[in-house]
């Protein structure tokens, strides 16, 4: 036996004496939730649950991206909270059903967006919160240590944060990704659905997940 | 057999509850003009009695607790005994203020009715009430038995129980009560075995009734109410409160007699009316609907404790009421594939965490209202229950994003299309623009309005719907920003 192995041995046993100790707080492997959205589903087998993905790059893609997560809800029968920091969300251009699923947070600023991302995320009860930073000024004024606290608060969970942000402000965000415009004004006409199976993504990838899972089994 | 529940020095009782006063303590109607209405019995052992003014017991005793009738505290303890004695029986009388009979007969025999009546005995112990409890043959038996006794009293023999009683007992008038003393007569038994006509020829119809209700044989009619069980608790604060944490002691103490009262009836808490009378005459009223209806008394007191850790007012409470609305227990079906939220209770109070935190208009599920007028939607408190499908057409187009407020901005128009957006940070050439949208309602009263909107596309990339009101323009939200 090298010694590099003994030590990896030792750490083993040890990482078991402290889950079986602390069962709670034993971090569960990542799983796969496919959203509907075909770019984000092949390319990674779709978002992550207990960990932070972050969503920057064109308003409209990050919308798109949004729709899909929605309409995924409606089908799927689970509920998403989304802490909209700008108060920007606009009811009347989403389907009841997909409305009836959601648990909308309006705040005034990023600050209280943080704060009740911490509340629902100790809450536990809705699998996927969605926090809402797009356009919002004082978004650099979070501090690092709020993101920290929800990869660790999340690592324990089968919860999923998902950040929407005008530009990459999540540190250690476990997936981020990077929507493309999804269509010039003539896309008002086109289905959701379609804009949806056309959006062109971008996805960087920090660390492994162990396998992939519907999202019905996650909820 | 009937039974009867009664509270004994009601109005003192009432006033009492929630207090801890050790010692003589007396309740007057008003502190202003008050004549003594009810003492306790450290009061009688200093010589203090009903009827004696506030002078007249202050001067027996300094430390004398004087207490005033609170209409509030008697109505909630009235209500609790009614809910006692309806978990006897649902035939119930109201006969007076603090004291109550049931009807007995259709129920099955207790195996000991001493048994059952100590359980009563002990309820009320629970919540520091001192409660007689009498079950006799008739209701007027079981009346007489309640209040001549100090605990419990079950009468199996009703002629040897009236015989044994007191004159004074069948409250007479002042001449019958002394025509009596002076023939020597001071029991029931002893009245009973003069000749019958005779006596009442000479006392009357009064005496006739008297007798009438001690003979066992009169089982009169009872008055039944039906009420609406009220599961409420008030108090009224000597001074006004300062801080939260009394009001909190005091709905954790109504809490924990309520649901214990809600789970003897196997009924759960649908709503809790909290109301509070404020110093300047105004009162505080708010209402929350439990999201999965318990009785369980920690949920219940979060739920309290939340919104009062929260709540900031400028008058002050001279006074708390805490109502429930109870319901029945029912369960839901969900479907195949629904997912529940995991605890429904705790989720509810984070809700509540959240309205306190960033206001009770911010946080809910959004409902679209069938209504033109932009920007209108209403916030709905829970997930709808119902898993109905809803039939729509689908979704179409990229959402906007609203700018709330909207944005003021400088148009350029041609031939009343937009051709330019002139106003910083949003300004660019218009490169295609759709509308206008014509938008109107309301039109019938004063609340008309009318606006034209139009989706525009800039040379810079940016997609945007304006407005047009008069001729102000407002960028009212955003497709796309570049």
């Amino acid at each position: 036996m090298t010694i590099g192995s003994e030590k990896s041995g030792r750490l083993d046993s040890l990482r078991a004496l402290v889950e079986g100790k602390f069962p709670s707080r034993s971090v569960r492997p990542g799983r796969r939730c496919r959203i509907g959205c075909r770019a984000l589903d092949d390319e990674s087998g779709g978002l992550r649950t207990g960990a932070v993905t972050e969503v920057t790059g064109s308003s409209s893609g990050v919308q798109v991206l949004l729709a899909a997560l929605l309409e995924s809800a409606a089908r799927e029968c689970f509920h998403v909270g989304l802490v909209d920091a700008s108060r920007s969300f606009y009811p009347a251009d989403w389907p009841a059903s997909q409305l009836n699923r959601m648990l909308w947070v309006m705040c005034n600023d990023a600050r209280h967006a943080v704060q009740a991302v911490d509340f629902l995320i100790r809450d536990g009860n809705l699998p996927f919160l969605v926090l809402d930073l797009q356009g919002v000024q004082e978004v650099s004024k979070v501090p690092a240590s709020s993101w920290h606290r929800f990869h660790r608060l999340l690592e324990t969970s089968d919860m999923a944060l998902v950040v929407l942000s005008s530009r990459p402000v999540v540190e250690g965000a476990a997936m981020r990704i990077v929507a493309h415009r999804a269509g010039r004004l003539a896309a008002r006409l086109s289905e959701r659905r379609t804009l949806v199976e056309q959006l062109e993504l971008q996805i960087f990838e920090r660390g492994t997940v162990e396998h992939a899972e519907p999202l019905r089994k996650t909820a | 057999m009937f039974a009867c529940l009664l509270l004994p020095q009601f109005r003192l009782a009432a006033a009492m509850r929630w207090r801890d006063c050790a010692g003589p303590a007396a309740v007057v109607e008003n502190v202003a003009k008050g004549l003594i209405l009810e003492v306790n019995e450290a009061a009688l052992a200093k010589n203090i009695h009903p009827g004696f003014s506030l002078a007249q017991a202050m001067a027996r005793d300094m430390r004398v607790h004087i207490l005033t009738r609170s209409q509030a505290q008697e109505d909630a303890l009235h209500h609790m005994l009614i809910d006692r004695a309806l978990s006897l029986s649902p035939d119930v009388e109201e006969t007076a203020l603090g004291m109550c009979l049931a009807d007995l007969r259709k129920r099955p025999k207790p195996p000991s009715w001493h048994g059952l009546a100590d359980e009563i005995v002990a309820r009320f112990s629970n919540e520091k009430l001192r409660v007689t409890v009498a079950f006799a043959p008739t209701p007027d038996l079981a009346i007489l038995a309640a209040k001549g006794t100090a605990s419990v009293a079950v009468v199996y023999d009703a002629s040897a129980f009236a015989g044994a009683l007191s004159v004074g007992a069948l409250e007479l008038s002042a001449p019958a009560a002394e025509t009596l003393r002076d023939w020597g007569i001071t029991t029931v038994g002893q009245l009973l075995a003069l000749p019958r006509a005779e006596v009442i020829e000479r006392l009357g119809s009064e005496v006739a009734q008297a007798l009438q209700k001690v003979s066992g044989r009169s089982k009169r009619l009872l008055r039944l109410i039906r009420p609406e069980v009220k599961y409420a608790e008030a108090f009224d604060f000597e001074h006004e409160v300062e801080s939260t944490e009394p009001l909190m002691f005091l709905l954790r103490r109504f809490l924990v007699s309520l649901t214990d009262r809600l789970q003897s009836a196997h009924r759960v808490a649908r709503q809790l009316r909290l109301g509070m009378p404020l110093d300047d005459g105004t009162h505080y009223e708010r209402t929350f609907t439990i999201p999965a209806p318990t009785s369980d008394l920690e949920v219940l007191y979060r739920i309290l404790d939340t919104h009062l850790s929260a709540l900031r007012l400028e008058q002050r409470p001279v006074g708390i009421k805490l109502e429930i609305e109870a319901g029945e227990q029912t369960g839901s079906q969900l479907g195949l594939f629904e997912t529940a939220l995991r605890d429904l209770n705790g989720f509810g109070e984070t809700l509540a965490r959240l309205k306190a935190f960033l206001g009770e208009d911010s946080v809910g599920i959004p409902r679209k209202i069938d209504s033109y007028r932009p920007d209108t939607f209403a916030l709905d408190p829970m997930f709808p229950v119902d898993g109905s499908v809803i039939r729509e057409d689908p979704a179409c187009g990229i959402p906007l994003r609203r700018y709330r407020p909207a944005i003021f901005v400088h148009v350029e128009t041609n031939s009343d299309v937009p051709v330019s957006v002139r106003s910083s940070p949003l300004q660019g050439a218009v490169v295609e623009a759709v509308g206008p949208f014509r938008l109107s309602g309301d039109w019938w009263d004063d609340q008309a309005w009318h606006t034209d909107e139009w989706d525009v596309e800039l040379d810079t990339g940016a997609m945007l719907r304006l407005s047009r009101v008069g001729t102000e323009w407002k960028v009212e939200g955003a497709y796309e920003l570049c």
